[in-house]
């Protein structure tokens, strides 16, 4: 897989990632359970969530295709 | 905890001194003063970024928004923050490109060169300086009052508190420009995250732990425990345009989207979004455990009294004194970012004098932006994370018309862009001052603002490229 498809999965991620918080799978009106280590659902689901964000973006500056512009344009220049 | 307190202010007063005598210089131009030498590295970026970013509205907003309107306080702020993370890494890229041989001041600046019309750089700093000088006076309000709070025998006038803050932040930075305010951001940005991760664990101990601690406001509100809340803030509505507002945060708010740009090359600002994620969940997560320690004990006090006991007098002497070192650093960092950003974009719309004299020109007017805050804080509400998701709707409205300018090549042919941009914000400062609904047909105005500019820039653009196709 080259980067530039690895990227675009990337963004393909991050805007399923944003559509499921608010979804009742992240966000259930009125719900707390389960619970995870002590906490209700939607806490743990988001920090969880949050973590998934944080995965993608690691991932993407890995693939972005502005990665290492500088120093191409300083090889060119 | 006098004592501590004494110690702790001046090491904290040397500290921002040595910062200020180190970055001094005497010749400013505008890039060095403004712009610290665009060549800030990603540890310097992220805690610079993250200082902007998280501040009193973290310290002292979260906590109360956690112990008032429950677990969807999470949602609201962390997601968003991650999307906007993500954000940073996509369009800043396409952002620093675009300015690749301009130099950026700010983004009136920028609009002002890409549309080819001062107009759209007027719009872009009407917009910033509506919605950033209140956000400016939420912080040093914010504080004000706790520290009323934190000394209630000394019956010390806010006005006092406030205008102490804005006299030591215009010191520093009118002396020391962009590169003594990123100093004190590191600072501040380390204290912040200690100070509330020993607050977060004291209050979690003293509830008995993370299980005890649902379990007993389980039995007392349970609506905390999910959205939308005991209040019914938490609407699928109310956290999409928080969203959206937050993710517009790095390219609509000056003090963000100058801190793009300072970054020394593409790979420091990717480390430096990579780090903000981090942080992002490191500091919220334990407003929230502050947050559920006060919907157990201080349920139906006022935000002040929650605070000033949750955050004060129920903790160790010592550590009081290091909170409100803390908080007076965090307000001072992040409002002097902001007064600074509008300096700089008052810069970026000057042009024909000598660059020396610009610079001095746009000086004064951060000492005016200052003393506007200063008044503002005197008289404002007490609602601080409301009010700064105000802000953020707000600047949010620039949002399509800098998107033209940094995706469009031909951005001086959508000349319609401004002028809309410029009734949108019309519109929702009415709304704001009670003189128009706050929302359409059952839609937030924020929000359809938002949508309306949105759809228009995209057709705009669309029909532009028909026509010269």
């Amino acid at each position: 897989m080259n980067k530039d498809f690895i990227w675009k999965l990337c963004c393909g991620f991050i805007l399923l990632l944003i559509i499921l918080t608010f979804t009742p799978v992240i966000i259930p009106a009125g719900v707390d359970s389960p619970y995870f280590m002590g906490m209700p659902y939607t806490l743990w689901a988001g920090i969880l969530l949050s973590f998934l964000f944080l995965a993608v973006t690691v991932l993407g500056s890995l693939v972005h295709p502005g990665r290492d512009a500088d120093k191409k344009q300083q090889d060119h220049g | 905890m006098g004592k501590t307190l004494l110690i702790v202010g001046i090491i904290y007063l040397a500290l921002l001194v040595s910062f200020t005598l180190l970055t001094r210089s005497k010749d400013k131009d505008s890039k060095s003063y403004f712009m610290a030498g665009s060549n800030i590295g990603s540890f310097l970026g992220l805690f610079t970024f993250a200082a902007t970013l998280f501040s009193t509205f973290t310290l002292l907003g979260m906590p109360d928004f956690f112990r008032s309107h429950g677990v969807g306080a999470w949602i609201f702020l962390t997601i968003s923050d991650m999307a906007m993370v993500f954000g940073v890494l996509w369009i800043g890229y396409y952002l620093r490109k675009r300015t690749t041989g301009f130099q950026y001041l700010g983004m009136a600046g920028f609009l002002k060169h890409r549309y080819k019309n001062p107009f759209a750089g007027y719009v872009a700093f009407i917009g910033a300086f509506l919605f950033l000088i209140p956000y400016v006076a939420i912080q040093i309000r914010g504080v004000a009052i706790f520290l009323q709070q934190a000394f209630p025998e000394h019956d010390i006038p806010l006005a006092v508190f406030a205008f102490s803050m804005v006299i030591v932040m215009l010191i520093y930075s009118e002396i020391g420009g962009l590169k003594a305010i990123i100093y004190s951001d590191v600072l501040q940005g380390i204290l912040l995250l200690i100070v509330i991760w020993i607050i977060g664990i004291l209050c979690l101990q003293n509830v008995g732990g993370m299980t005890q601690m649902f379990e007993t406001i389980g039995e007392s509100n349970k609506a905390l425990l999910s959205t939308p809340g005991p209040n019914g803030l938490f609407t699928f509505q109310f956290l999409l345009g928080s969203m959206v507002a937050i993710c517009m945060i790095p390219f609509t708010q000056p003090q963000v989207s100058t801190r793009l740009m300072i970054m020394k090359d593409q790979n420091a600002l990717f480390r430096t979004a990579i780090g903000l994620g981090t942080f992002a969940i490191l500091v919220i997560l334990p407003t929230a455990f502050i947050g559920m320690y006060g919907a157990i004990k201080y349920p139906d006090a006022s935000t002040s009294e929650f605070l000033g006991n949750t955050l004060i007098h129920d903790q160790p002497g010592f550590l009081g004194a290091f909170v409100i070192i803390g908080l007076i650093a965090a307000a001072i960092s992040t409002a002097d970012s902001q007064i600074f950003a509008l300096g700089g974009e008052t810069r970026s719309l000057l042009s024909g004098s000598s660059d020396k004299a610009m610079v001095g020109k746009a000086r004064i007017s951060i000492v005016v932006f200052a003393i506007l805050a200063l008044v503002f804080a005197l008289f404002s509400s007490d609602q601080l994370v409301l009010l700064a998701r105000a802000s953020f709707a707000g600047t949010s409205l620039l949002a399509p018309m800098i998107f033209i300018g940094i995706f469009y090549d031909h951005a001086e042919r959508i000349k319609i862009m401004p002028t809309l941009t410029l009734i949108a914000i019309a519109i929702l400062v009415a709304s704001m001052m009670g003189l128009m609904p706050g929302s359409i047909a059952g839609l937030r105005l924020d929000l359809s603002l938002f949508v309306i500019l949105a759809i228009a820039a995209i057709v705009s653009v669309q029909m532009d490229k028909n026509q010269k196709a």
